[in-house]
C-alpha cells in the first residue's frame, strides 16, 4: 500500500497551527463511540503520521478502545473561519505525552482562547483556558483518509 | 436533652429535603412575582389610547419591570414590518423596515411563533462561510448576539413583532420567553387599540374636511357616523354667496391643470376668512363659495368685507406671476333655513335649503350689473347691530327670478 | 435527564460534537451547531451536511455528543441513541424556524432547508467536571 504523505495536504496542515478546536473519537468492539476532547496535535515521525495529544483527563475511553478497535478520527475546526478537515486512521501508539507535547498544547490553547475571545469576549475566552492540558496522552495515528468537513456544499469530501 | 444524633444518610436526605423546598419557594415566589407584572402591565398599558404614549409605556415596563434593556417594536405593514419603536438603542432606527420571511424578526412573523436566537453572532459567520455571501444587517444592535422575537397578534391579525435583544451570547432564557409570551396578547390588544383609534381619529378628521363640525353640530350630532337621512334643523341663518367674475375666460387660458391650481389659490385664501368669522363652508360649486353663518348676520358682512380685503392680496401675489387680476362678488342674506342630510341610501349629503340661498345666490349674481361686489338684502341691514362701522349705500330694487316683489338691496364698504 | 442546568448548552451559543461509528466500526467526529432540547430525555440533531454521519446511523444509531455550557465552557457528554426521524411535527418546525431565520439573512433559505430532524433518546448526561481547572475565585 502506498503510504500517504501528509505533506500534500498544505491546508489540513494549516489548520496544526490553529486557532482550532480538536476532537478525537474512538470505538470500541460493541461499536459504542466515545469523545475526547484534544488539545494538541502535530505530525509524527513517519509521512503518514499524526500525534494528538489527549488530557489523562479525557483519555481513558480511547485508551480502552483502541485496545480492542484500533480506527481513530479526529477533527480539527478553526474557531474563526470554521475550516474542519477530519484525519481518519489507526491508532499506532499511545504513550505519556512529554514536556515538548505538554508546551505545545498550552501555547493551542492559548491561540484558542483568543479566537474564542472573538464570539465570547474576555470572560468566554478566560473560561476556555480553564481547559485542563496536563498531564496528557500521546495518541499516535496512521492516518489513512483526510475528510474536508468545512461547512458547505464541500462538506464530508473525501481528499484521499 | 442531648442533641439527636443522625446518620450521614439522615443528614444527607434532609439536606436534599431542605433543597427541593428551596427550589419550591423560589418557583412559588417567582409565580407571584409574575402575576404581579402582569397586574401591572395590564393596568398600565392599557391605560391609553395614544399610540406613543402606550409605546412609551410599554418599553419603560420592559425595562424597568423585566430588565430587557434592548427592545424594538415592529409594526406589521403587509410586506413588511417597520420599527414603531424602540429603546436602548443608540441610534433609535425608526421607520427601519424588515421584509416578512427576513433574519429573525421577519420569519418570526411569517410563522407566527415566538423565537429565542442565541448565539447570532456565531451562526451569522457559520451561514457566510457555508453560503459565501454577507448576512444582511437588520435593524439590531450592533452586535447583538442574543434576540427574543414574539409576534404580536391579535386573533389572526398580525399587528406587528416585539423583538428584545443583547449583546451577551447567553442572555435569555426559556423564563423570558414566558414572560414574553404572558405579556404579547396584552401588548398586542393594545397596540392594535390604539392604532385603530389613531385611525378613527384621521378618518374623523379626513371627514370634517367633507363635512364640517359645524354643520353637524347644527344638526347636533357629534360625529357623522350618527347622522341619518332626513336629519335635520330649522333656524335663522346668514347664507353668503361669493363666485369669481368672468373666470371661464380667464380659466380658457390656462391648461386645466392650471385652473385647477388657481381656484385652489384663490379658496385656500377665502376659505379661512369664512371660519375666522364663525361661518362655515356648506359647499364649493367650482370656484363658487356657499358658506353659513349660523350666529348673526354682521359675521358674514365682516367675513365678505374681509374677503374682498384679501383678494387684492391674492391678484398682487398672482400678477407677479403674470395673472391678471380677478373680480368677485358676494352676496348675502339673512332668513330661515333647514339644515339637514339629503340624498339616497349610500349617498348621503348635508346641505342647507331654503328660499333664503337662492336670494343670497341672485345677490351675488345681481352685482355684476352694479358698481358694487359685495350686495346684501335689506333684511341683513336691518340686523346689522353696529351699522355705523360700514358705509350703507341702497341701490335700489333687483328682480329675483322666481320672485313676485322686487328685492331693496346695499351695497355695504367699510367706513374709511 | 436533561436538566435545567444543561439548557443553555442546549441553545447553539457554542458548536457541538457528534461521534457516530460506521457499520465497520471506524468512528467518524463532526462539529455541529446546535443540539436542541427535545424534551427530559430527549435531544434532536438537523440533518443538513452532515452526511457521514447520518450515514453511520443508519446502521450505528449510538452516539456520543459533547455540548459547551455557554456562561462557564463547562464540558458535557451525552450518551444517545437514534430513535427517529421527523419530517413535519412542532419539533422539526421550530428547528426549521431558527434556520430558515438566519439562512434568510443571506437569502440562502432554500440552501439550508432543513431535510429531517433526527430525534436520540438520551442515556447518560456526564459534566466532565475535571477538565477544567476550577474557577479562579474572585
Amino acid at each position: 500500500m502506498p503510504e500517504l504523505d501528509l505533506s500534500s495536504f498544505p491546508e489540513a496542515l494549516a489548520l496544526f497551527d490553529g486557532p482550532i478546536s480538536m476532537v478525537l473519537g474512538s470505538s470500541n468492539v460493541q461499536k459504542r463511540p466515545h469523545f475526547a476532547r484534544a488539545q494538541g496535535v502535530r505530525r509524527g515521525e513517519a509521512a503518514d503520521e499524526i500525534v494528538v495529544l489527549v488530557p489523562d483527563i479525557m483519555a481513558a475511553p480511547i485508551v480502552h478502545d483502541v485496545q480492542e478497535n484500533p480506527n481513530l478520527a479526529t477533527t480539527l475546526s478553526h474557531i474563526a473561519n470554521f475550516e474542519t478537515r477530519q484525519f481518519v486512521g489507526v491508532c499506532t501508539g499511545i504513550a505519556p505525552a512529554g514536556a515538548a507535547d505538554l508546551a505545545l498544547c498550552d501555547t493551542m490553547l492559548e491561540r484558542s482562547s483568543e479566537a474564542v475571545a472573538m464570539f465570547f469576549g474576555e470572560e468566554g475566552a478566560n473560561n476556555w483556558k480553564r481547559m485542563v492540558t496536563r498531564p496528557a496522552q500521546a495518541v499516535h495515528i496512521q492516518v489513512c483518509d483526510i475528510y474536508d468537513q468545512t461547512p458547505g456544499d464541500r462538506a464530508g469530501a473525501k481528499l484521499v | 436533652m442531648s442533641e439527636p444524633v443522625f446518620s450521614t444518610e439522615i443528614k444527607q436526605q434532609m439536606s436534599e429535603n431542605q433543597r427541593q423546598i428551596d427550589q419550591l419557594n423560589e418557583q412559588l415566589s417567582r409565580k407571584t412575582d409574575e402575576i404581579k407584572i402582569i397586574q401591572t402591565i395590564s393596568s398600565e398599558i392599557l391605560n391609553t389610547l395614544d399610540l406613543e404614549v402606550l409605546f412609551g409605556n410599554i418599553m419603560a415596563l420592559m425595562h424597568e419591570v423585566f430588565g430587557f434593556d434592548y427592545c424594538m417594536i415592529l409594526l406589521n405593514e403587509g410586506s413588511l414590518l417597520r420599527v414603531a419603536a424602540s429603546h436602548g438603542h443608540d441610534d433609535q432606527g425608526l421607520g427601519i423596515t424588515v421584509p416578512i420571511g427576513k433574519g429573525v424578526i421577519g420569519t418570526v412573523a411569517q410563522r407566527r411563533k415566538i423565537m429565542r436566537m442565541m448565539g447570532l453572532r456565531m451562526r451569522r459567520r457559520y451561514v457566510q462561510k457555508v453560503t459565501g455571501t454577507d448576512t444582511e444587517a437588520l435593524p439590531t444592535l450592533e452586535d447583538a448576539d442574543s434576540q427574543i422575537a414574539i409576534p404580536l397578534q391579535v386573533k389572526d391579525k398580525l399587528v406587528g413583532v416585539y423583538v428584545v435583544e443583547s449583546e451577551k451570547a447567553n442572555a435569555f432564557n426559556a423564563l423570558d420567553e414566558e414572560i414574553l409570551t404572558i405579556v404579547s396578547n396584552q401588548v398586542a390588544a393594545a397596540i392594535d387599540n390604539a392604532a385603530a383609534y389613531r385611525e378613527l381619529q384621521l378618518l374623523a378628521e379626513a371627514n370634517s374636511r367633507f363635512v364640517p363640525r359645524e354643520f353637524l353640530s347644527l344638526l347636533q350630532k357629534e360625529s357623522i357616523t350618527e347622522t341619518e337621512l332626513n336629519d335635520q334643523t330649522e333656524g335663522k341663518m346668514t347664507v353668503l354667496f361669493s363666485d369669481i367674475r368672468d373666470f371661464t375666460p380667464l380659466s380658457e387660458s390656462m391648461t386645466p391643470a392650471e385652473a385647477f391650481a388657481f381656484v385652489n389659490d384663490y379658496l385656500g385664501t377665502m376659505a379661512p376668512i369664512i371660519r375666522e368669522y364663525g361661518g362655515f363652508i356648506d359647499k364649493y360649486i367650482g370656484d363658487a363659495i356657499m358658506a353659513i353663518f349660523p350666529g348673526s348676520p354682521q359675521d358674514a358682512v365682516a367675513a365678505g368685507l374681509k374677503m374682498e380685503e384679501s383678494l387684492q392680496h391674492f391678484n398682487q401675489h398672482t400678477a407677479t406671476a403674470g395673472k391678471p387680476p380677478i373680480r368677485i362678488g358676494i352676496g348675502i342674506h339673512t332668513g330661515q333655513l333647514v339644515a339637514g342630510i339629503i340624498g339616497f341610501a349610500d349617498r348621503l349629503e348635508g346641505t342647507v335649503i331654503g328660499d333664503c340661498v337662492n336670494t343670497a345666490s341672485r345677490l351675488e349674481g345681481a352685482t355684476k350689473d352694479l358698481p358694487v361686489s359685495l350686495l346684501v338684502s335689506e333684511t341683513v341691514v336691518e340686523e346689522l347691530g353696529d351699522a355705523a362701522e360700514y358705509a350703507i349705500d341702497s341701490l335700489g330694487e333687483v328682480e329675483i327670478k322666481g320672485k313676485k316683489e322686487k328685492l331693496k338691496v346695499y351695497g355695504i364698504a367699510p367706513r374709511s | 435527564m436533561i436538566s435545567e442546568e444543561l439548557m443553555p448548552a442546549l441553545q447553539g451559543i457554542v458548536p457541538a460534537w457528534i461521534v457516530t461509528t460506521s457499520d465497520d466500526n471506524v468512528p467518524n467526529c463532526t462539529c455541529i451547531s446546535q443540539v436542541y432540547p427535545v424534551d427530559e430525555n430527549h435531544v434532536a440533531l438537523s440533518n443538513q451536511f452532515f452526511s457521514k454521519t447520518f450515514r453511520n446511523l443508519q446502521s450505528n444509531p449510538h452516539a456520543v455528543v459533547q455540548v459547551i455550557h455557554p456562561a462557564d465552557i463547562g464540558m458535557w457528554l451525552l450518551e444517545i441513541e437514534h430513535v427517529r426521524t421527523e419530517s413535519d411535527g412542532p419539533l422539526f418546525d421550530e428547528m426549521d424556524m431558527q434556520l430558515a431565520a438566519i439562512a434568510s439573512m443571506s437569502n440562502m433559505e432554500d440552501v439550508f432547508k432543513l431535510q429531517s430532524a433526527y430525534v436520540f433518546k438520551v442515556h447518560s448526561v456526564t459534566q466532565l467536571s475535571e477538565a477544567l481547572h476550577p474557577a479562579a475565585t474572585l
